[in-house]
Order: C-alpha cells, then sequence, then structure tokens
C-alpha cells in the first residue's frame, strides 16, 4: 500500500494512564488513510476516547508507535500539526469568554495566522466557507454559548473545518443529538472523506457507523475486538463477546445494519434477527 | 464611517476628555484660563505652575495605574476563562498591603525611629508593597504548579487562602497599631494618587507597555484559551506558556501598579469586562481598548474624587464603585436584552 495515503497510523500502540496499572490501550494497530472514515467503536471505557488522544498526539505511546503523516505524533511542532490535523474533543466546555459563533469558527485559523496579523481575505473567505458547510450562516452572529446540543456540534465541526484540515478526528460527534441531526453529522463526515480528507470518528452509534464508515474499528478493554468493514465487525457474535449483552444486527442494505442490543445477560439469545449477517 | 475607526475616534475623545478633566478640574478652584496657559508655558505664576504640575503628576499616575489594572483584569479572564476574575482575586493586593500596612506601622510605632522611619515611609513603602506581592504571587504559583503543569482551579484556591493568610497579617499588624500609623495604613489600603512619584509612574507605564506589547503578540492564543486548555492545545497553541506567562505578567503589573497608587478595586474587574459587552471582540481589540478605557476610567474617577467634596478629597476607590457600579449595572442589562451576553 502506498505510504503517502496513511495519515494517521497506530502500530502495537499503548498507553496506560499515570499511576494506574492497567492498559487504557494495549497494542492497538490502526491505519487511517486519506479519503477514508474510520469508525471506533466500542464500550464505555475501550479506551476510546485514549486511542484519540494517542493518535492524535495528545499523549505519547508508551509502547509502540503513533504516527502522523509518517512522523511521530508527539514530536510535531504543535501549531504545525494543527494546520494539518483538526481534532474535536468529547464534552467540550462552552467558550469562558462571550464569543460570537463567528468568532468562535474563526479561532480555527489560529495556526495559520501569524502573530502580529489579522485575519486575511483567504482566511475570512475560508471561515465563512466552514460555516456554510455547517449550516451555521444564520447562527453566525449569536452568542456561542447558548446553543443547542445540535448547533454546538455544527459550530465544533465549522472550527474543526476552519483549520483547512487534511485529516479530522473527532470524539463522539453525535452525542446528545437526535437521530436526524446525528445523521447530518454522519453524512457531512462521509462527504469530507470523499473529498480526500482522512476521518477518524469515535462513536457510540453503530447504526450510522455501519452505513458510513469506510472501516471500523472495534475497541474492547482496550484492545482490538475486531478491525474491518461494517460487515466484518458488526456482528452478532462479535459485539456480543464485547458488549457484554445480547445483540441482534439487521443488514439493511444501502442504509447499513440496524444494531440492537437484545437482553442484558450475554448468554440470552438476541431479539429476533430477521436477516442474520454471521455468514459474510 | 467604518465602525471601527468610529468606535476609536469615540475612545479617543473620551480618553481626552478626561485627561482633560483631570488637568483642569482639581481641589482649588483655579481658573480654566490660568492652568492652560501655564500648559503652553505663557504663565509665569508659581503657584499656578506648581498646580498644574501636581495634577499633570496625578494624571499621569492615575491613567498609568488604570491601564495597568485592566490590563492585568484582561489577562486574568482570559487565564481563569471567567469574566469575573480581577487583578486582586489570587492575593496580590492582600500581600502588597501586608508589605505596606507593616512598613507604615513600623515606621509609626516604637521599632523604629528617625531617619529609619522616615524612610521607610517615604519611598519604603512602595517597595515593601511590591515585595508583599510578590511574596503572595510566587506562594500562590508554587502551590498551583505541578508537573502536569500550572492548574487554573488551584490557583484559584491557592489564591483565595494565601489572600485570607495576608488579610489576616494586615488586621493583626492594625490591632497592634497606634491609632495615627493604623490610619495611614487604612488610608494606604483605599488608594489614592496622592503619593505617586514620577519614577513609580514611569517604571508603571513602561511595564504596562511591556506587557501589553507581549499580551498583544499572544492575542489569538488568549482568545482559544477559553476553549478549554485541550482544545486549545490542538490549535496549536502552547497552553502551559501562555497560562504562566498570563499569571505571571498580569499580577506583576497589578502589584507594580499597586506601588503607585495602592489597592484600587474594580477598574480591574469591570473595564475588560464592560468592553467585551460593548466591543464583543478577541483580545487584539480587547487590550488595547481596555487600557485605554481603564486609563480614561480612571483618570475621570480621580477628577471626581478631587473636585466632588471640594476641598475634601475622597478615596478614588469610592469612586470607580461607586459611579462604575451603576454604570456596569446599565451595560448589564442592555447588552442582556440585546442577547449579546
Amino acid at each position: 500500500m502506498p505510504a503517502a495515503s496513511s495519515v494517521l497510523v497506530l502500530r502495537a500502540a499503548s498507553y496506560k494512564y499515570p499511576g494506574r496499572d492497567a492498559w487504557a490501550l494495549r497494542s492497538v494497530d490502526l491505519t487511517v488513510r486519506a479519503g477514508s472514515l474510520t469508525a471506533v467503536i466500542g464500550p464505555n471505557g475501550a479506551g476510546k476516547s485514549t486511542l484519540l488522544a494517542v493518535a492524535t498526539g495528545a499523549v505519547a505511546p508508551e509502547e509502540g508507535a503513533a504516527l502522523c503523516w509518517d512522523r511521530p505524533a508527539t514530536s510535531w511542532p504543535r501549531k504545525q500539526l494543527a494546520r494539518r490535523l483538526a481534532v474535536v474533543g468529547q464534552e467540550e466546555p462552552p467558550p469562558g469568554l462571550p464569543m460570537t459563533v463567528r468568532s468562535y469558527v474563526e479561532l480555527g485559523r489560529t495556526p495559520h495566522v501569524g502573530r502580529w496579523r489579522s485575519l486575511g481575505d483567504d482566511d475570512k473567505r475560508i471561515v465563512e466557507a466552514s460555516v456554510e458547510t455547517a449550516s451555521l450562516r444564520e447562527l453566525a452572529g449569536r452568542p456561542a454559548v447558548n446553543l443547542s446540543g445540535g448547533e454546538r456540534q455544527r459550530a465544533r465541526l465549522a472550527r474543526a473545518l476552519a483549520q483547512s484540515p487534511r485529516a479530522l478526528a473527532l470524539d463522539e460527534p453525535s452525542a446528545h443529538l437526535d437521530f436526524g441531526h446525528a445523521l447530518w453529522v454522519f453524512e457531512k463526515l462521509a462527504g469530507l472523506a470523499a473529498e480526500g480528507l482522512a476521518v477518524l470518528c469515535v462513536t457510540h452509534d453503530l447504526n450510522l457507523a455501519s452505513r458510513f464508515a469506510d472501516s471500523v474499528l472495534l475497541l474492547s478493554e482496550g484492545e482490538t475486538a475486531a478491525l474491518g468493514t461494517a460487515a466484518e465487525v458488526l456482528r452478532e457474535d462479535v459485539l456480543r463477546r464485547a458488549y457484554g449483552c445480547a445483540v441482534a444486527v439487521s443488514d439493511l442494505g444501502e442504509l447499513g445494519r440496524a444494531v440492537v442490543a437484545g437482553s442484558g445477560d450475554p448468554a440470552a439469545p438476541g431479539i429476533v434477527s430477521r436477516a442474520p449477517t454471521n455468514d459474510v | 464611517m467604518n465602525k471601527g475607526v468610529r468606535d476609536y475616534l469615540i475612545l479617543g475623545v473620551v480618553v481626552a476628555g478626561s485627561v482633560a478633566a483631570g488637568v483642569f478640574l482639581g481641589s482649588s478652584p483655579q481658573p480654566v484660563g490660568d492652568i492652560w496657559a501655564a500648559l503652553l508655558g505663557r504663565n509665569e505664576d508659581a503657584a499656578v505652575r506648581a498646580i498644574l504640575s501636581i495634577r499633570l503628576q496625578r494624571v499621569g499616575a492615575a491613567a498609568v495605574t488604570g491601564a495597568s489594572l485592566a490590563l492585568s483584569g484582561t489577562l486574568f479572564q482570559a487565564l481563569l476563562r471567567n469574566p469575573l476574575a480581577e487583578p486582586f482575586l489570587l492575593g496580590v493586593s492582600s500581600g502588597a498591603a501586608l508589605g505596606a500596612v507593616a512598613g507604615l506601622t513600623l515606621a509609626g510605632g516604637a521599632a523604629v525611629s528617625g531617619a529609619a522611619a522616615e524612610l521607610i515611609s517615604g519611598a519604603g513603602v512602595p517597595v515593601l508593597a511590591f515585595v508583599g506581592a510578590a511574596v503572595a504571587i510566587a506562594v500562590v504559583f508554587r502551590v498551583a504548579v505541578s508537573v502536569d503543569g500550572l492548574d487554573t482551579h488551584t490557583l484559584i484556591l491557592a489564591g483565595v487562602v494565601v489572600s485570607s493568610f495576608f488579610g489576616a497579617g494586615v488586621m493583626l499588624l492594625l490591632s497592634l497599631a497606634r491609632s495615627d500609623s493604623a490610619h495611614a495604613a487604612v488610608m494606604w489600603m483605599m488608594g489614592s494618587f496622592a503619593r505617586a512619584d514620577t519614577s513609580g509612574i514611569v517604571l508603571t507605564a513602561g511595564c504596562a507597555i511591556l506587557v501589553g506589547a507581549v499580551a498583544l503578540g499572544v492575542a489569538r492564543h488568549l482568545d482559544a484559551l477559553a476553549l478549554g486548555e485541550r482544545a486549545a492545545s490542538h490549535l496549536g497553541v502552547n497552553t502551559e506558556g501562555i497560562k504562566r506567562l498570563a499569571y505571571v505578567a498580569a499580577s506583576l503589573l497589578a502589584a507594580v501598579s499597586v506601588t503607585v497608587a495602592g489597592v484600587v478595586g474594580f477598574v480591574g474587574l469591570v473595564v475588560p469586562h464592560a468592553v467585551r459587552m460593548v466591543w464583543s471582540a478577541g483580545h487584539r481589540t480587547l487590550i488595547p481598548v481596555s487600557m485605554m478605557v481603564g486609563a480614561a476610567g480612571m483618570v475621570a474617577s480621580d477628577a471626581l474624587a478631587r473636585t466632588a467634596l471640594r476641598p475634601l478629597e475622597l478615596p478614588v476607590g469610592v469612586i470607580t464603585a461607586l459611579v462604575g457600579v451603576p454604570f456596569f449595572l446599565y451595560l448589564m442589562r442592555r447588552t442582556r436584552r440585546a442577547g449579546r451576553i
């Protein structure tokens, strides 16, 4: 495979939080390519956010390697990395000081604008395009503190896009969103991947992951439980082992897969599955 | 006219107006014409010239103190991600007060006498105030910094606790002091520009310009800090460096300004906050505008403090609060209605 298309790479990456004995991430391999959407799924505490932190250089892996564009993620000068890689964290607090949605999005230009310069015409054009992409035009003049959950996610996505990134890493971008808004987020991410971005997305939404992700990594207790296409990973037996509950999976064709949790008892059979897909 | 240009013009007029008020108004009802002539060097009357020189000195002291406190407050608010932060939140004022009160009560008490007392109550008080503030700044910083970096929550906690500790020291000294030196100490703590000397004014002005320039250089990073440290660092900001820079620069600037005028409250809290409400802008605008508004507000307050109950002079801190609070409440109501806060 051509190395040029590998944007974010984990090689047997392991990470342990300071003062803890257990590995939060254990020997995980992952390659996120340009032009593809990779979803990371798994139960709470499986190490998804840790993986994102390691892959984006927020922390260095204790063992193994995390590479961004073939270079160790933590060795990048912060500003240079921020020009290529945008990260949208989980549960980011609303801005601590008053600002409009447009100023909020403009902060995405921070790594591109010189210390003593103001935003140039190009910067403003990129900000407006990001506002447009995230459907924020009519909200641009509003205070960024009082946005609804869906509006806030859109504003954060717009801020990330204003970085003009070549890779995008997001932690649960559809958290707290109704399914219409969640669909909107994933459609945008898939669209951005189709335009050539490398997109790495941690999510709990297995249905949308199955529909839009080019590859899916299932984590369980910090380790890789499955890695492959949605059809390979989103299988009843695999999910049952990882999530510890019975699971029913239906193949809905172009709409992806419908994953429904059955009984909390992993030994119990899943609810009736109309289209068993274990034979993929 | 471009809105930005218009706003700066209005601001320029406000600054000029307050400086004029500071120069032409005072406790002695000197005709404006006489002062103006002296200003142009056409009045040889020694008394008028003396009055002019005193007033210019006070205007200078008020302007640099107001600008410094407003800038310091701006930086504290960015650092703590809280528009209610202010320069004296974290112990600078109580540290300075302990130093100054120690000097004033020792000089007035039996501990030292003669020439030593003169020295302490004169040039010594500003130096002791600065030393007290510097000790408070260092202790708070040392407590809040760890291997994980400077923690802003610990910073607030440490600041409040250290502030209480130094405050208790001030009360102890006051309770043991003779009544005349206790009065001098209380007057110092209320803040006044009457004691300001030229070297202190020049020093503070230099510090304010230096810190202002450095802050402008990292203005966009201060904006990004409002998103939280994790998000800011993903935008390429060296958050640890910015936090330390903001804390040390803002604290030292507040400490230096305290040596000129004592503790003048409210300006450092209200000015950056009010400017944010009216301008709703990033730090590239906020920093210079806050400094100008802080200078103008302080000069005007001092002019009012000198003339409101002429010939009696009020502590300038009384004016900044009595006039500033209603104005601030008005702004707050107005911007809430407009949905901009």
